[in-house]
């Protein structure tokens, strides 16, 4: 592959004015700060790994490496980069294994333990595009179990879910309570129900900071109602009485100009 | 890719994350969405990995990255009344990476400003051209066009920007 001899990119042309040189210079300077590179994979993993979620669920079959062989190519690699980012992944038979026990396409093995979980950077709320297209996957084995698939279906669902309240958590103090709402609409879609005090705890928030303190109120009554020994109760209530309550962000109340 | 690999994975986001990253600013995502929009776009490569042959991702996620800017600026456009959530000035009310320096902000707000007033076509293909440094093989691959169109596109881009440069530059010596 060349280039067309009839036109040298400005950046390596003798003509090029100062001006364009600089121009060309500033925009190949820019790019994502180190936080956000160091995301990139494990957050990219997560999303991999939930495009794949239903197919690794019924992938499953027997148990050891010969039902690992049965995976496509593209489940396999969803699960193995699981392993590496969030410690934890999907084996055929439908068991949850530890990194250590799961078999690699390629590379060395598996790091043992569960990793911290990378935060998604905090200038990334959920932007209003379609999700990634399901690939339809390889031919593969049967379900093992329904109990086994769904507890692999739960595991994944909540490397998503910790994804997914990052940005959540990062739209809120951006600024943009409308877009951490859409990331925990998102959230509340999924099976796994383990992070959901601190959901709530960021719903309400968001919904104070939209000026809907009507919903925001149901939403910790109903809270409450569920788990009425939660410490998150009294952190919940606390967010309603005005003086605790997140102010709205894109109008200020007193000026009626934007807030910030 | 053939067959994928975690490491070759990794290496292709090392090599190509902030590439991706770039082209999606330049193309008008603003910076609080451009790096879920380039997980995303990756995660949707990676997903049909093994349908591209080696050496040739780095068109794929350039077309994958086009497609994404494509869908948000319509979906921004449809939900324009609704978006009272968007940075004003995108350059320059961000919070700059420490390396960058005052000299390279400033020629980034009026790289973006001249950017903007070109079609999506144009745009992408000086961009991919100019900054990215991408062939005509491969900017043909990302934007889905003939290679034959390739530089008659980045000619026409080149002469819409720097006239656009010309007046935006005369503009503010007035």
């Amino acid at each position: 592959m060349t280039r067309s001899d009839h036109l040298v990119p400005w950046a390596r042309s003798e003509d090029t004015d100062e001006t364009l040189r600089r121009l060309v210079r500033a925009g190949r300077n820019d790019g994502p700060s180190a936080e956000s590179l160091r995301a990139a994979a494990p957050a990219i993993a997560a999303l991999l790994a939930a495009s794949a979620t239903t197919t690794i669920a019924t992938a499953i079959a027997g148990s050891g490496t010969a039902g690992a062989a049965a995976f496509g190519a593209k489940n396999s690699l969803a699960s193995v980069l699981l392993i590496k980012w969030f410690g934890y992944g999907v084996l055929a038979g439908g068991a949850v294994v530890a990194a250590a026990n799961v078999p690699r396409l390629t590379g060395p093995p598996p790091e043992a333990g569960v990793r911290p979980v990378v935060s998604v950077p905090r200038r990334s709320p959920e932007p209003p595009v379609p999700r990634p297209r399901r690939v339809p996957a390889e031919p593969v084995a049967a379900v093992a179990s329904s109990a086994a698939s769904s507890r692999a279906s739960s595991r994944l669902d909540l490397a998503r879910e910790i994804v997914l309240l990052d940005r959540a958590r990062a739209a809120l103090a951006a600024g943009a309570p409308r877009r951490a709402l859409e990331a925990l609409d998102e959230l509340s879609r999924l099976s796994a129900r383990a992070l959901a005090p601190e959901a709530t705890v960021l719903r309400v928030r968001a919904l104070l900071a939209v000026g809907s303190q009507g919903q925001a109120r149901a939403v910790v009554e109903d809270f409450a109602r569920r788990a009425p020994g939660s410490p998150q109760v009294g952190v919940l209530r606390g967010l309603l009485e005005p003086e605790d309550a997140v102010p709205p962000v894109e109008i200020d109340a007193g000026s009626g100009a934007e807030a910030k | 890719m053939g067959a994928v690999s975690e490491a070759r994975v990794e290496e292709l986001i090392a090599r190509e994350y902030a590439s991706v990253w770039r082209f999606l600013r330049r193309l008008g995502v603003p910076s609080s969405d451009v790096d879920d929009t380039a997980q995303r776009v990756f995660a949707r490569v990676l997903a049909k990995a093994h349908r591209i042959q080696p050496g040739s991702e780095r068109a794929y996620l350039m077309r994958a990255a086009f497609r994404a800017a494509l869908e948000q600026q319509r979906a921004r456009k449809r939900h324009a009344a609704r978006a009272i959530e968007l940075d004003v000035d995108e350059t320059l009310s961000t919070c700059p990476p420490p390396e960058q320096t005052l000299l390279d902000r400033e020629g980034l707000a009026l790289l973006d400003r001249a950017l903007a007033t070109l079609p999506e076509d144009l745009r992408a293909a000086l961009t991919l051209f100019e900054l990215e440094g991408l062939t005509f093989t491969e900017i043909a691959v990302a934007l889905e066009i003939p290679r034959g169109t390739v530089a008659s596109r980045v000619r026409r881009a080149r002469e819409r920007f720097t006239e656009t440069l010309r007046r935006l530059e005369a503009g503010a010596r007035r």
